[in-house]
Order: structure tokens, then sequence, then C-alpha cells
């Protein structure tokens, strides 16, 4: 099977775990968008569901369910929200990163969309060896965007999702295809 | 620079090392190794099976 035609996978992680995350809503959006896609396959990962000890030297972090996933995985969808001006916590520890497409979702109560824990959390997905895209999808005043029972209220978040795929799913294929084929000199 | 290649340790086939990332020393020989610049992990991609493997060097 040619490369190109090969499906992708691409998940969507909800990166945060706290009670009442209106995030759920955007991972969601993220989540139909990617899966209307042709050729791309995704799954939403909650890190609510992903077990994190945090008394331990770092060992059980690597949950062999998530490694797996991100192993398979040839993209990322980020869902991140903003808290204090810094993204939420995410498993940072993986060689199954490495050389593969990342897009960060910004998620935050104020006008800004996120676009400050975006911007700290670059330098963290280079160190990953993840590939950053150029566009966000920045979902600001988030309790606006969504009714009550988790709606999309303003078409426009589909379109700029579709923008932001549209630039991942490339990314995620050249990439493949380089990890697989071009060898580091 | 020639590379040793890798097995797949799923399926044997020959492994495309597609990164090679600096890491940070686990014991007093990487540490020394790092302090010249030399101690890095490579990573791997099976072009068959998909998996990813790595390797920690002293160069």
């Amino acid at each position: 099977m040619m490369d190109e035609e090969e499906r992708l996978f691409i998940p969507v992680v909800l990166g945060t775990t706290r009670q009442g995350r209106m995030s759920e809503h955007c991972a969601q959006v993220m989540l139909e968008r990617v899966r209307a896609r042709q050729g791309v396959d995704t799954e939403l990962i909650d890190l609510r569901r992903v077990p994190m000890r945090t008394d331990d030297a770092g060992e059980s972090i690597k949950d062999p369910e998530f490694s797996g996933q991100m192993s398979r995985a040839d993209g990322l969808v980020i869902v991140s929200p903003e808290y204090n001006h810094a993204y939420a916590g995410l498993h940072t520890c993986l060689k199954e990163y490495i050389h593969k497409a990342v897009g960060i979702v910004g998620v935050s109560a104020g006008p800004w969309g996120g676009s400050r824990g975006i911007e700290s959390l670059l330098p963290v997905m280079r160190e990953l060896g993840l590939v950053n895209i150029f566009w966000d999808v920045n979902f600001a005043s988030v309790h606006k965007v969504f009714d009550e029972r988790g709606t999309l209220l303003d078409e426009a978040y589909r379109k700029r999702a579709d923008k932001f795929l549209a630039e991942l799913v490339w990314m995620a294929r050249t990439l493949r295809h380089g990890r697989r084929l071009i060898p580091l000199e | 620079m020639k590379r040793d290649s890798m097995k797949c340790p799923k399926c044997g086939a020959e492994m495309n090392c597609h990164a090679e990332k600096p890491v940070d020393p686990l014991s007093a020989k990487e540490a020394a190794a790092a302090a010249q610049g030399a101690l890095v992990e490579e990573i791997h991609l099976c072009p068959r099976c998909g998996f990813t493997e790595s390797r920690r060097l002293i160069a």
C-alpha cells in the first residue's frame, strides 16, 4: 500500500482532568472534525482515564495503553486549557512522540483563547520531539461558546478546526513518510 | 555517519533511525559522556509494522 493511501491515526488528547472542565466540549468538537476527514482514524484520549501516580520515580506514568496509543499515532490534537497563564499537565516522557505532528487547541474562560498556555507549551512540545504546526484553534470565553448541554453555538469554530486539521494531516503524513523511510545522516 | 542498524523486536524488519536526541545521564558513566556532548538516544521506527524502539548511545 502506498504511504499516501494508508490511513492516519490522529487522536485527540483531552489534557485536563479537572472537574467541570469546558475543554471536554472543545475536545468533542475536534473529535467530530477529525472524524469528518477521509483517511483519518481518531479517538478521544481522556487523561482522566490514564493512571498517573505521582509517588513513584516516574515508571508508572508510562501506562501501557497510553504508550500504545502514542506509538500508533501519526499526529496529535492536544486540547489544553489555560490555567493561571500556563498549560495543564500532560504525559511528557514517551519516546513514541518523536517526529510526530502536533496541533494545540487552546481553551480559556478569558478572551485570549488559551494562547498564553499554548505559548508556554510550545518549548515542551519541541523537547518531546513533537513537530508543531502553524495553526492553533483558540476557544476564547469558552462558557459563551457552548450551551449548557455542550452544543457548539458558533459555527466558525468548525471552519477553524478544519483549517487546523488540514495542516496537521499534511504534517502527519509527511513525517510518517520520513520516520519510516528517510534515515538520519 | 555510519550507524549500526536495528532489527524490529516485533517483526524482524530493519528499522529506520529517524532521530537522535540528546538525553540526560542516568549513571556516572553517562554523565561523563554527556559532559562531552556524546550521550544520545537514537529513535528507530519499523517501516513494516510501525513499532518504535530506542537505544541510548555513548558516542
